[in-house]
């Protein structure tokens, strides 16, 4: 627990600071605190020498000793105005710098990053995991340093009349540190359980809504519903079970600190009796006794706050941890666009995807790729737009091997279509000028045109300035899949990378998407994952690529004539294009 | 948004566990009457003394008492949240189990037109935060409340000067907190949905990662990113900052009893209506009461809270049944009729998809639904199915409304294959074999064969009984898809409604899913969400549809020889056919 107070500090890095200016307000604070206590036992004094008739109470004492308590109220607000000024803002601006390092990290860090992690974990950790640090974090210094700071603080004004009684505290507070610590041993003991119970219960929900359609077609809603019911039941089951575990740590914590309060309270009347204590003394002692570990006994609910915290510092380490891919990279300029790969072996989790792959691609022809699905005709084009590093071997591009170069300077000259469109939840324009911030409206006009997109943009109601993904304004795929294709344009890039299948998603449409697409590649070099018959006979170049090895390579005419793979996937090709059913 | 709106949810809920929730609550009021042992046995100590009776058995006496005001306080406390855990993660699971049972008899459209992303973060997530507020609020806000007024009544008894001293700063922090909370509501909306938002363009740019690596080409990132993360910050502290003085400043008043306990004692004792000891009594008693007032505004946020979550959960608690008729209907025929029917998504005239169409499907025929994307093919598919019901007009198979049909005939009667290819986490037989329960291993070895599972199948080290969870990797969307078809090959439906697109979710493998297809759909009343118009040209009937609206029907020649939509479909289609990428 106390660690990951640590880590909540070393995370604020240079603002750190002003968290040990805030403790520095909370002990003063503590003392404003404090003050009215110390004025009760002064009052209490003051009435005692009234009764014994030493001195009459005069009603100036009276008014003064109000003055002074109004006092103390505004010190204390002041203080503790002051620590929330300087501390709880740090957690906003720490999570939104961190937000803001974790975007320029994740843009320059190996796509395997992305497999590696479960893209929807990472997503968490930068969205609900962050902002959970940032709403608690700083509440939980505060809970917890604050709330020791001002303990001891009384302790010291305690200390200032009687060490005993001092002495008695402080055993109470580090008896209850020792529960406290058990606690989160406890919790930390617990943590994977919960979180198994959890997944458990979330994969169970989502197989439950996906599966939603076929439990309907086929009437197994009874079924599925028992499913779920087992699975909320038995995560309600382990976190009550989890629940049980911590009551008797909470309870001996707070046992532990009243017992301390009893102790005081006693001792101080021992010494009342044995008169080593004056009464107005001792009625402070004991009124200190009810509110000095006041800020202590919420520190338990501090414990399962900091156990989430923890988790997910463990989750963010990583990420801020991630290395760029092109950490040692330079600026470079290319010359010509000739690819080359050179005995490239590339593994993904220890398999082999590529072994051995060596090819060229000359400088404005096409090249189609071909082969089974798993072959490794994907990779081919990550690694040329540097996504993951070779293993063995190199790819270069103008004579530079692409590891020289940083990403920036290489992927200015490539130009990708993804098979997945991608658009941001922006204006069209905004999508489109993505290519090319600093392009004017006309560019981005003429570019429309060519990727037969203005029309249709021009029929929405707000046209260029849609903000793609609101009401009323969802494109079909096709029409998204030109946006995409008008922003390669706009980049206009030498080299141009495309899935051919990003054609086929929209039927109806094809034409408009294939118009696009030839408008993008004309005059490029281009390399594609073919599947048509015509793409493929028109290429300058075949690559047949299976179990991630070059098994064929050269043009239609030659590869028709040998016996192999090529030759029965063009003849699957030629059924499956002219399927008819019935 | 009112406050009964969402108690009463929550407590529609508390049915199974009321008994425990109340005794929860005894328990935590016995907890509290010992909480306030120790003030009665300090009481008794500071009158040994003023009396001059001291001894030190006596204090020991009145110590150990106090201490057992503790041990009933703690004790009691801990059986009492343990009931309110039980309690609360019993409102948690009937919570999500009815948003569970809604959803499975809410109109499939419904729950499709949502992510399952979306879905799992109301059920899961959303819900999960109501627990722990919720586990501490019934006990503790019950007691926080009955704590001060027993207090408030004790000192009133002692005297009621005295008693209203004690609460003088809670009008004065109270105040205070109410210009804080002035436009709270308002302001806590508009921080969730920063929140939201800021949360958003995050999820966009991880989703987006490679599309920014390709076209973001400075160092910094994207600025849109930036943007949003910046402004979310400037506004939570603006707001923070706008509290802050406030809060803190009741945050200081309002537990310093003592401010009023103490110069008011001293001028009572000074007017002799109040004894020392009493004196000295109201002002520990005043410190008792401090506690409990300073959790309040602690729970005023916990309300806000499970108040929000309450709201999402409503969401899915309030979607309405489809309706299901519990008769058996018998039906000889298989024929689809489509009478004046209108449909729109949200049930209104505005956004029609459909508008008053009509359409006739012949048992046993072989019929395409062909139209630009959101001409309403699909909606018409799956009105057939049922996901939604019509807003008007009628739907009838074999001259029976559909909707007096119960759902469970007429899923025996429909199998509708479309590219969602989910399989089950159970063996792939299994997964098969759901098409028909009472299939035989045979039966479904055999449609296995028929949708060409059977040759990946059988690579599998456990073949058939390779669970989906494991082979999940390994299948490609095709295999995956002609699982999918196995299942429907083997339930054997009379009527199929076929969405052309799973034809092509593998590109590589096209021919093996289209073999498939050919054995489910044969000898069957067939429909078909067209989208490649060659595949569909040996139709008996071809509905061209544009807007909602069927704008012309007939076989392929038929339409060939009209100019219209379809004709011009068929040419950029042919077109498209022999386009290639490389092409001048």
């Amino acid at each position: 627990m106390f660690r990951s107070i640590k880590r909540i500090i070393a995370w604020t890095g240079m603002r750190k600071k002003r968290l040990y200016i805030g403790f520095v307000y909370s002990f003063i604070h503590t003392m404003f605190t404090a003050m009215p206590i110390m004025a009760t036992a002064y009052g209490l004094n003051l009435i005692l020498e009234d009764i014994s008739g030493k001195k009459p109470l005069a009603s100036k004492e009276i008014i003064l000793l109000t003055i002074y308590m109004i006092f103390a109220v505004l010190g204390r607000f002041l203080f503790s105005y002051l620590r929330a000024k300087t501390q709880e803002s740090v957690g906003y601006e720490v999570s939104a710098e961190e937000r803001t390092k974790i975007g320029n990290r994740l843009k320059r860090v190996s796509l395997g990053f992305f497999s590696n992690n479960n893209t929807g974990e990472l997503t968490s950790a930068v969205t609900t995991d962050l902002s959970f640090i940032e709403m608690h974090g700083m509440k939980m210094i505060d809970t917890v340093v604050n709330g020791y700071i001002s303990a001891f603080t009384m302790v010291l004004c305690m200390g200032f009349y009687n060490i005993w009684i001092a002495i008695t505290a402080v055993i109470g507070i580090v008896l209850s540190a020792v529960f406290l610590k058990l606690l989160g041993n406890k919790s930390n003991q617990n943590a994977p359980i919960h979180q198994k119970a959890q997944d458990t219960m979330i994969n169970a929900t989502i197989e439950y809504i996906r599966g939603m359609p076929v439990v309907k077609a086929f009437k197994q809603e009874g079924v599925s519903i028992d499913g779920i019911r087992n699975a909320y039941k038995s995560s309600k089951d382990i976190n009550l079970k989890i629940e049980k575990n911590y009551v008797p740590y909470n309870t001996m914590h707070h046992f532990v600190l009243k017992t301390a309060s009893v102790c005081i309270i006693a001792i101080s009347s021992i010494f009342a009796i044995k008169e080593t204590m004056d009464i107005p003394t001792m009625l402070m002692m004991i009124i200190f006794s009810f509110v000095i570990f006041g800020n202590v006994e919420t520190i338990n609910n501090a414990a399962h706050v900091l156990k989430i915290i923890d988790a997910t510092f463990n989750k963010l380490e990583p990420i801020e941890n991630a290395e760029f891919i092109d950490y040692d990279g330079k600026d470079i300029s290319l010359n010509n666009y000739n690819i080359e790969f050179q005995n490239v072996t590339f593994a993904y989790n220890n398999k082999n995807v590529l072994s051995n792959v060596s090819f060229q691609i000359p400088q404005n022809t096409t090249t189609a790729i071909v082969g089974p699905s798993g072959s490794g005709k994907t990779t081919i084009c990550n690694l040329i737009s540097r996504f993951y590093d070779v293993n063995e071997g190199s790819i270069k591009i103008g004579n530079v091997d692409i590891r020289e170069m940083t990403c920036d300077s290489l992927l200015k000259n490539i130009s990708m279509v993804f098979q997945n469109v991608y658009l941001f939840h922006d204006t069209i324009l905004n999508n489109i000028k993505f290519g090319k911030p600093e392009a004017n409206f006309d560019e981005i006009v003429e570019t429309a045109k060519k990727a037969c997109c203005h029309e249709f943009i021009m029929n929405l109601p707000q046209g260029y300035n849609t903000i793609i993904g609101d009401g009323g304004s969802t494109l079909s795929g096709g029409e998204k899949q030109r946006i995409s294709i008008a922003r390669a344009m706009l980049k206009d890039a030498p080299i141009v990378i495309l899935d051919e299948a990003t054609a086929s998603i929209d039927p109806e449409n094809e034409h408009f998407i294939q118009q696009a697409i030839s408008a993008l590649v004309h005059g490029k070099t281009i390399i594609t994952i073919a599947h048509r018959l015509a793409t493929i006979q028109n290429a300058d170049q075949i690559i047949v690529v299976d179990n991630g090895q070059i098994v064929q390579r050269g043009t239609h005419m030659d590869l028709i004539e040998e016996a192999g793979i090529y030759k029965r996937f063009i003849e699957i090709r030629e059924k499956a294009e002219g399927w008819i059913i019935a | 948004m009112n406050k009964e709106s969402w108690l009463k949810t929550v407590m529609k809920f508390a049915e199974p566990c009321k008994r425990k929730l109340i005794f929860s609550i005894f328990l935590e009021v016995i907890s509290v009457a010992g909480g306030i042992i120790p003030y009665f046995g300090v009481y008794q100590i500071i009158i040994l003394f003023f009396e001059g009776k001291q001894s030190v058995n006596n204090i020991l006496f009145w110590t150990s008492i106090c201490l057992l005001g503790y041990v009933i306080k703690l004790l009691f406390h801990g059986f009492s949240t343990t009931l309110s855990h039980i309690s609360a993660y019993t409102i948690l699971e009937e919570m999500r189990m009815s948003m569970a049972d809604r959803l499975m008899y809410a109109p499939l459209g419904t729950v499709l037109n949502q992510t399952v992303g979306n879905l799992k973060s109301i059920i899961i997530d959303r819900v999960e935060t109501i627990e722990l507020p919720l586990a501490h609020l019934i006990p503790e806000g019950f007691s926080n409340l009955l704590l001060p007024i027993c207090v408030f009544i004790y000192l009133f008894v002692i005297n009621w000067r005295m008693a209203l001293a004690s609460i003088i700063t809670v009008p004065i922090s109270f105040i205070a907190y109410g210009f804080m909370m002035r436009n709270f509501n308002e302001k806590y909306n508009d921080y969730m949905e920063a929140s939201a938002y800021v949360n958003g363009v995050i999820v966009e740019y991880v989703e987006g990662i490679e599309v920014i690596k390709t076209f973001n080409q400075s160092t910094t990132s994207y600025e849109k990113f930036e943007k949003a993360i910046h402004s979310f910050k400037e506004y939570t502290l603006d707001w923070f900052r706008s509290t802050w003085k406030l809060m803190n400043f009741g945050g200081a008043v309002l537990p310093s009893t003592l401010l009023g306990t103490l110069p008011i004692g001293m001028f009572l004792y000074k007017q002799g209506s109040l004894s020392p000891a009493e004196l000295t009594m109201c002002m520990i008693l005043s410190l008792g009461i401090i506690g409990p007032l300073t959790s309040f505004t602690v729970f005023i946020n916990d309300l806000k809270s499970i108040e929000y979550a309450v709201r999402d959960a409503n969401s899915l608690l309030n979607l309405t049944k489809l309706e299901n008729a519990d008769k058996l209907v018998s039906i000889k025929e298989y024929d689809i009729e489509l009478n004046n029917v209108s449909f729109s998504y949200d049930s209104t005239d505005n956004n029609e998809v459909l508008s008053n169409l009509s359409l006739k499907i012949p048992q046993g025929s072989f019929t395409a639904l062909v139209g630009p994307s959101g001409s309403g093919k699909s909606t018409i598919a799956r009105l057939i199915a049922r996901f939604w019901d019509v807003n008007e007009g009628e739907i009838k198979i074999g001259n029976t409304n559909i909707k007096e049909i119960p759902l469970s005939q007429l899923c025996d009667m429909v199998s509708f294959v479309t590219q969602d290819n989910f399989l089950f986490n159970c063996s792939l037989l299994e997964n098969i074999r759901l098409g028909n329960p009472k299939a035989t291993d045979e039966e479904v070895l055999q449609a296995a064969k028929s949708a060409c599972c059977d040759e990946f199948i059988s690579n599998f080290e456990k073949g058939y009984n390779t669970s989906a969870g494991e082979a999940g990797g390994r299948l490609s969307g095709g295999e995956k898809q002609r699982i999918v078809i196995a299942r429907a090959i083997l339930k054997d439906a009379p009527i199929i409604i076929l969405d052309e697109a799973t034809a092509f979710t593998d590109p590589e493998n096209e021919d093996k899913i289209q073999k498939s297809i050919a054995a489910l759909t044969k000898g069957k009343t067939l429909l078909v969400i067209a989208h490649r118009l060659s595949t569909i040209k040996n139709s008996d009937q071809i509905i061209v549809l544009q807007k909602g609206k069927i704008q012309s029907k007939g076989t392929h020649e038929e339409l060939l020889k009209k100019e219209g939509l379809y004709k011009d479909m068929w040419t950029a289609h042919i077109g498209a056919k022999l386009w290639a990428v490389n092409q001048e």
